[in-house]
């Protein structure tokens, strides 16, 4: 039984810290919480099921074509709505919460009642090992989270782009003066972390009916896999949303499935006592 | 020689308090220029009025030819400025390549090129190339500092207090390395709190009290100024 539970818990922590990078992203950027993640990532399930249920775009394009749309909506929102709220953090975050419940309203309006969502990664399993079932959707979920870690780690380590964005969250006053746009390299984090949450959207529509609320306790538990993990550090925010996932799942099992949404809240809460940077969250040595 | 940077009336404000008072400056092309005065005298201001760090509240500052005054930092660098800020601000969770190339963001394909020239000009840096800039020592960090603003090979290197917080015999490697700089004919202003070494390598000076010059010129002619070896080279 133990293995089909970490299949589970696999392919929901994936979604968790696909969810939990948007998060990570801005606030490495910006040092700020962007709290209208979790609506991001369902207004991208929405998108999806539009684009795949009434457009009949299949499973890879769709897993392009949301996260550019996702992309382009991010860059926009950062520009129009997020950037007039940097003065302060309090500010920013009833802003960012604000924002959310304006997208969930705005996709309720759309799509009032839950829908099914077409099972485009077909509705098949593997049995990789005897008596352990696995979902082609959640194949796809763990296959495509690696993938992107893998496409994020080459652009933040190799690319001139990927380093200016390193370097507007390290200092963003001295990167400008080396040459980087930082309005730019914001709006371009807040587009990333859009795109990566949009993608969790599609890939885990299939697994469920989906509704407007669903973001809302996805949304608090990425942020929980976050802070697990450390939210300035995507490895750890990955970490973390896998442990998350792992955790719910056997905690569900073995305990109840009535307690639990409370693990992911009491780990978040332990993590902020015990080690509030996180698993990986790195405090880099200084010296002078 | 031709004019790089003229500053005209240049004021500066933060909230009611004036740091900098209609200052007027001008450097021409391989000129090196200090900008003397106590802490607080308004020397950081200028030099982030200069590259556009801070909005200014009255003048115009002109780069070579062009009005920068209303230009952002990014701009002001693709014109050609490049920063050593005080306090070194080196990424610290970048390695000392990776700031090199950061320095070289707008430098094309002459950014490795380049990163040889900066480890061939510090060559404690290219020992220390996988390091992360965080764990280097202080005068480590601000050999950095000046290699990664050296990578865009710019017209105007402006340095503010390159000598703060590190011992004597560091800033001397870090004055050799100015000195050597300037005698290639890099065009240097110079914001420093010690007047001796910024007079020893100066070729013209501003002294600046309470945000205004209260003295210029030739270097010499302010390290014979009795009030200057009174109050800032000891007598």
């Amino acid at each position: 039984m133990l293995p089909q539970l970490l299949i589970g818990g696999l392919g929901t922590g994936c979604i968790y810290a696909l969810v939990g990078l948007g998060f990570t992203l801005v606030y490495r950027g910006m040092a700020m919480v962007n709290f209208a993640q979790g609506q991001v990532f369902m207004a991208g399930t929405f998108l999806g099921l539009y684009l795949a249920r009434d457009l009949g775009v299949p499973a890879i394009p769709l897993l392009i074509l949301v996260p550019a749309i996702s992309f382009v909506a991010g860059a926009l929102l950062e520009k129009l709505v997020f950037r007039r709220l940097y003065h302060s953090h309090e500010v920013f975050v009833v802003g960012a919460i604000g924002l959310g419940v304006m997208i969930e309203n705005f996709v309720r309006a759309l799509f009032p009642e839950p829908l099914p969502f077409p099972k485009i990664f077909g509705s098949g399993v593997y049995r990789f090992i005897p008596g352990v079932l696995f979902q082609k959707t959640y194949l796809w979920i763990v296959v495509i989270t690696l993938i992107l870690v893998l496409m994020l780690h080459i652009m933040f380590t190799y690319t001139r782009r990927g380093r200016a964005l390193r370097a507007v969250a390290a200092d963003a006053e001295i990167a400008g003066t080396m040459g980087v746009s930082v309005p730019r390299a914001i709006g371009l984090t807040f587009g990333l972390s859009f795109a990566v949450a949009s993608i969790a959207g599609v890939l885990i529509g299939p697994l469920y009916f989906v509704s407007p609320d669903m973001g809302d306790m996805v949304g608090l538990k990425a942020f929980s896999a976050a802070v697990l993990g450390g939210i300035n550090s995507i490895v750890g925010t990955i970490i973390g949303g896998i442990l998350l996932g792992v955790i719910e799942a056997t905690a569900a099992f073995y305990i109840s499935t009535d307690y639990k949404d409370v693990f992911a809240f009491a780990i978040l809460m332990l993590m902020l006592v015990v080690r509030p940077h996180g698993l990986l969250g790195r405090v880099v040595p200084v010296k002078v | 020689m031709t004019e790089i940077l003229s500053v005209r009336g240049l004021s500066v404000t933060y909230g009611k308090v004036q740091a900098v008072r209609s200052v007027d400056l001008h450097i021409t092309s391989g000129e090196t220029v200090a900008i003397l005065g106590a802490n607080g005298a308004g020397k950081s201001s200028i030099v982030r009025a200069l590259t556009g760090l801070v909005r200014v509240a009255g003048g115009d500052i002109s780069f070579q030819g062009q009005d920068v005054t209303r230009l952002s930092s990014d701009r002001r660098a693709a014109a050609g400025m490049a920063l050593v800020p005080e306090g070194r601000r080196v990424f610290g969770d970048m390695t000392v390549t990776e700031n090199l190339q950061m320095g070289g963001y707008l430098a094309g394909r002459a950014v490795a090129e380049r990163t040889e020239t900066m480890f061939a000009l510090f060559p404690r840096l290219r020992e220390r190339r996988t390091q992360l800039a965080a764990t280097l020592s202080g005068g480590e960090q601000q050999m950095l500092a000046i290699a990664r603003a050296l990578m865009r090979g710019p017209s105007l290197l402006v340095l503010d207090e390159p000598s703060l917080g590190l011992s004597p015999i560091m800033v001397q490697t870090i004055y050799r390395a100015i000195k050597d700089l300037r005698d290639k004919g890099m065009t240097i202003l110079l914001a420093e709190q010690s007047a001796s070494v910024a007079l020893s390598l100066a070729d013209r000076a501003y002294l600046l009290e309470a945000g205004s010059v209260v003295l210029e010129g030739p270097a010499r002619a302010l390290r014979d100024d009795p009030r200057v070896r009174e109050v800032y080279l000891g007598g």
